[in-house]
């Protein structure tokens, strides 16, 4: 007849998601300062410590804690760097797919007709085309690089945030107090800025943040592909590819960096949802 | 046969669990409902007469909401103490309920007659002719116009009080003796309340239904029921018979509320509110919860609770104020 | 405080509608109607909903003119019309000489500094990012050049006369009741000092023991600063309570309308009898001896005559054929009902 207590859903709210928010917080301050914690030149080639073991297996040294490459290269510091370049090209990708797709998202939620149809049908069609497959065929004619995944990454955002804004702008429109500041004078713009936009601002953090690990994720398969950001550039996907041939005899190559993808897209998941948790019920309570 | 209560509901106390901690939402609620009468719940928002509804069939949000003590006697059984799969033996079938918004009571992919259907089967064990048969003499009972299309129809294809009416065959379908009607004409219009709440009244006579009306609106109260009981802050404050809570009401708060209430038959000159708003439910409860906004209230009302009187014999009353005099 | 007492007196000398006091906003034939969908690409196209099909109204200065009506009458899409959120489909809407559907963007930015509106749903009427003070000095910051100061000023005093603490300013929407919501949306609307008040039924989604509070609020502001108010709303004993005149709209037109006093106590057409007859407080005695009046509600209008015909207990052959016109009975009451034949000769209304 009674219940147990507060339910459990209230609690996970009330409390921080102190893992994830330390791992991303080290993630960023990782890729910001990877420069003085690095112990090693990422791409320092040393044949002779090739294929060395980490630090806390046998024959292994703390000096490449997390072992060395098949050309000497330090893992640990490569991973450290690593970090620079998946956070930054899902940085820049955000960025751009979030900025452009937020504001066509916001006319075409607001204007509706035909400008709503041809920006979701736009949408719809660069969320229909296989990301890889751009990328594969923009690696080829252009050649691959940074600006490229970044670019590619922020082909599919853009119409993943406009869907949302979107989605979001239609609901909150037919909202009495837009209503009432068109009654007391105020124009599409306006009404935009300052009525839609704050109120989708939580929603539009919450898709960013889910977005970070896929786009981790994507730039590694794109760089595993040879697509990505080419070698000796010191990316997770690339340190993945290049240690497949050692997975065997010098496991560590390929998966230090897999963790390192695994930890942190886990951790951005994790504060996004607990990001959406915690956000959408206020929204939902006013 | 009338004198044994159907329902008595003595002490009930239910706890809402939410982010600022417990809220004491129903606090120690006392009533009998008798067989073939209709018993008004009356109160505003915060004043718990929903939560008490629902807790009757066991069906109060869970969690959420607990219920914290008091017994629920239904034809004699505590109906708190019971099992699950006993408790679902009554619901539908011995006490069913009727509430606010016609529209998300129904299922919108199913027709009329599905859903009426589904219920007597549940509950009678009807199929086939025998099944369309009875809900025919459903609909026919509650005065739906063409009750062979409207077995036919969807939801959406019906006006809102054609709808509320299909919902209150569903409810009837397994012959109960207790009916729980949550505010079921607020989202009415006007025309079709008054038509509604006719009807509810002729089916009360016809089959002999005990009716726990649930609402905020006096003039609804007015037309159905044959008592009410007052409900502020999650307690009862009076229970009298219709005529005497509006002809004679002892409550400072029922006094209150009808002296702020427009008649549509005569302008007033001015009408006075009750200043302040109702409690929250997680506000602490000490002493009579009208007692902050009561122009009458002596030292002890923040205090103490006041206990049950009887200015009359089938008139209970919660007031310090009135124990004075 | 004294209560509203007599009815606020017009210009004219004789009371009721006289043609010399001049309306704040006059509404001729307004219309709007809604498309329907096809039922296939071949089907022929159908005819749209008239959800409101040719009303006419004036509000006067200092009064409260209440449309009443149920659900689906129109009178919530004749607010919005009157509020330019929805565009007439024909009609006219004329403010201070001037067409507003036709004018000027001039005309239509004074006709909006004029003209507020106060909504049902508190909880929907506030934007929840904004701070009250922002919300409430919005409007002045929209069509006036006051600075930062005298807005401030403005705000706080708007929030006094609602009867909130001008501190509140600072606090957010969800920190406050329905009740305190809906002074809050008051104070915005009165903070430009308009001439009209649109409120669509302001105190509906309040609670009962608040509700007086509030409506006393909005008569003390009209005493006080003189405006109009147009109040939409389906509970008629509140309407009895505040309004000087009436109309009734039934299914897109205004079947009855005059001086509120006059409908309230002779009501002639028979769904304002119907709706009163509903509205009243049966007392206990009398309640199983009142029988239906009044048919249950039918979903579809009827092709051709009076709309009401197919619930009228009083209906004739030719209510059945041909639509009776809004004509006027006396001075200050105006119905259409076949029943009750016009008796001056003054304009009636056009059906669109």
């Amino acid at each position: 007849m009674t219940a147990a207590g507060p339910s459990v859903a209230l609690t996970r709210r009330r409390h921080l998601p102190w893992a994830a928010l330390a791992i991303v917080g080290a993630a960023v301050l990782i890729a910001t300062f990877a420069g003085w914690i690095a112990p090693h030149d990422p791409e320092a080639i040393d044949p002779i410590n090739a294929e060395l073991p980490p630090g806390f297996l046998e024959g292994g040294s703390w000096t490449y804690p997390l072992g060395t490459d098949r050309l000497g290269r330090d893992v640990f510091s490569r991973i450290l760097f690593g970090a620079r370049l998946s956070l930054g090209v899902a940085a820049v990708a955000l960025l751009i797919g979030g900025l452009v797709g937020t504001a066509l998202g916001l006319v075409a939620g607001y204007r509706g007709g035909w400008v709503d149809a041809l920006v979701m049908r736009l949408a719809d069609a660069f969320l229909a085309f296989p990301s890889i497959l751009i990328a594969l065929v923009l690696a080829v004619t252009v050649g691959p690089g940074f600006w490229v995944v970044a670019l590619v990454l922020g082909l599919v955002l853009w119409a993943r945030f406009a869907r949302l804004v979107r989605g979001e702008v239609l609901s909150w429109k037919v909202r009495d107090f837009v209503a009432l500041a068109r009654v007391a004078g105020a124009g599409g713009p306006y009404i935009i800025l300052h009525h839609l936009l704050p109120n989708i601002v939580n929603s539009l953090v919450v898709l960013g943040t889910l977005q970070v690990g896929w786009a981790i994720v994507v730039e590694a398969s794109l760089t595993f592909l040879g697509a990505g950001i080419p070698p000796p550039a010191p990316t997770w996907g690339g340190m993945v590819a290049e240690g497949l041939d050692f997975i065997e005899s010098a496991w560590w190559i390929s998966v230090m960096p897999g963790i390192a993808i695994l930890l942190v897209v886990f951790a951005f998941n994790l504060l996004g949802d607990w990001l959406r948790d915690r956000l959408d019920p206020q929204l939902r309570a006013v | 046969m009338k004198d044994i209560p159907l329902l008595e509901v003595e002490n009930l106390a239910i706890d809402v669990l939410g982010e600022r901690g417990i809220g004491r939402a129903v606090d120690g609620v006392s009533f009998t409902l008798r067989r073939g009468e209709t018993l008004g719940l009356i109160g505003e928002s915060g004043s718990g007469k929903s939560l008490t509804c629902l807790s009757i069939m066991r069906l109060n949000p869970h969690p959420g909401t607990r219920i914290a003590g008091g017994s629920v006697r239904f034809e004699g059984c505590d109906l708190l103490l019971l099992e699950k799969e006993a408790m679902r033996a009554y619901r539908g079938r011995r006490i069913a309920m009727v509430l606010q918004d016609p529209m998300t009571a129904l299922n919108p992919v199913f027709t009329v007659g599905d859903q009426i259907g589904e219920a007597l089967t549940l509950h009678r064990g009807l199929r086939g002719a025998a099944r369309e048969e009875a809900a025919l003499d459903l609909l026919h009972r509650l005065r739906v116009p063409d009750p062979p299309h409207a077995l036919r129809s969807y939801p959406h294809e019906l006006s809102g009080g054609m709808r509320q009416r299909v919902v209150s065959a569903i409810a009837l379908a397994g012959g109960p003796s207790l009916l729980i009607a949550d505010e079921p004409t607020t989202a009415l219009d006007v025309t079709v309340q008054a038509a509604y709440l006719r009807l509810l009244r002729r089916l009360q006579r016809e089959a002999g239904l005990a009716v726990l009306f649930v609402t905020h609106d006096l003039g609804a109260i007015a037309r159905v029921c044959d008592r009410v009981a007052v409900m502020y802050g999650g307690r009862i404050v009076e229970t009298a018979d219709v005529a005497t809570i509006f002809r004679a009401p002892q409550h400072p708060y029922t006094q209150a509320l009808l002296r702020s209430l427009p008649n549509v038959e005569s302008r007033p000159e001015r009408l006075d509110p009750i200043p302040g708003q109702p409690p929250s439910v997680f506000a602490p409860k000490r002493g009579c919860p009208f007692a902050p906004r009561c122009a009458e209230a002596v030292a002890c009302c923040g205090t103490e609770a006041p206990p049950e009187t009887w200015p009359a014999p089938d008139h209970a009353l919660r007031c310090w104020a009135r124990m004075a005099a | 405080m004294a209560g509203p007492g007599p009815r606020a007196p017009l210009l004219g000398k004789d009371g009721g509608m006289t043609e010399s006091a001049t309306p704040v906003i006059e509404a001729i034939g307004l219309a709007r109607h809604f498309p329907r969908p096809r039922r296939s690409l071949l089907a022929p196209r159908p005819a749209p909903m008239r959800a409101v099909d040719g009303v006419s109204f004036a509000v006067m200065p200092g009064r409260t003119l209440a449309i009443v009506g149920e659900s689906g009458c129109g009178k919530s899409t004749t607010a919005r019309m009157l509020l330019l959120l929805e565009r007439p489909d024909a009609g006219q809407l004329r403010f201070e000489g001037h067409d507003i559907l036709r004018a000027p963007v001039e005309e239509v930015r004074r006709y909006r500094t004029a003209v507020q509106a106060v909504f049902q749903d508190p909880w929907s009427s506030l934007n929840p990012r904004m701070r009250v003070g922002q919300i409430i000095g919005e409007p002045l910051r929209l069509n006036t050049s006051l600075d930062r100061g005298t807005i401030a000023a403005r705000v706080a005093a708007a929030l006094e006369e609602v009867g909130l603490d001008p501190a509140l300013a600072r606090n957010f929407p969800h920190e406050f009741s329905g009740g305190q919501r809906q002074r809050i949306a008051i104070a915005r609307a009165l903070v430009t000092r308009p001439r009209v008040i649109v409120l669509d039924e302001p105190v509906s989604a309040l609670d009962v023991s608040v509700r007086l509070q509030v409506i006393n609020l909005l008569i003390d502001a009209q005493r006080r600063l003189g405006m109009s108010y147009l109040l939409i709303s389906h509970d008629l004993a509140t309407v009895r309570y505040q309004a000087d005149e009436i109309a009734v709209m039934y299914r897109g037109l205004i079947v009855e309308q005059g001086e509120a006093e006059r409908v309230f106590s002779a009501p002639l057409h028979p769904y304002t009898q119907a709706l009163l007859d509903a509205a009243r407080f049966v007392l206990p005695e009398e309640r199983d001896a009142c029988e239906v009046a009044v048919e249950a509600e039918e979903v579809a209008a009827p092709v051709s005559g009076c709309r009401f015909h197919g619930r009228c207990p009083l209906a004739s052959t030719i209510c059945r054929n041909t639509e009776p016109r809004l004509a006027k009975v006396a001075q200050d009451h105006a119905v259409a009902c076949h029943l009750h034949p016009p008796q001056l000769e003054a304009p009636t209304q056009e059906a669109a």
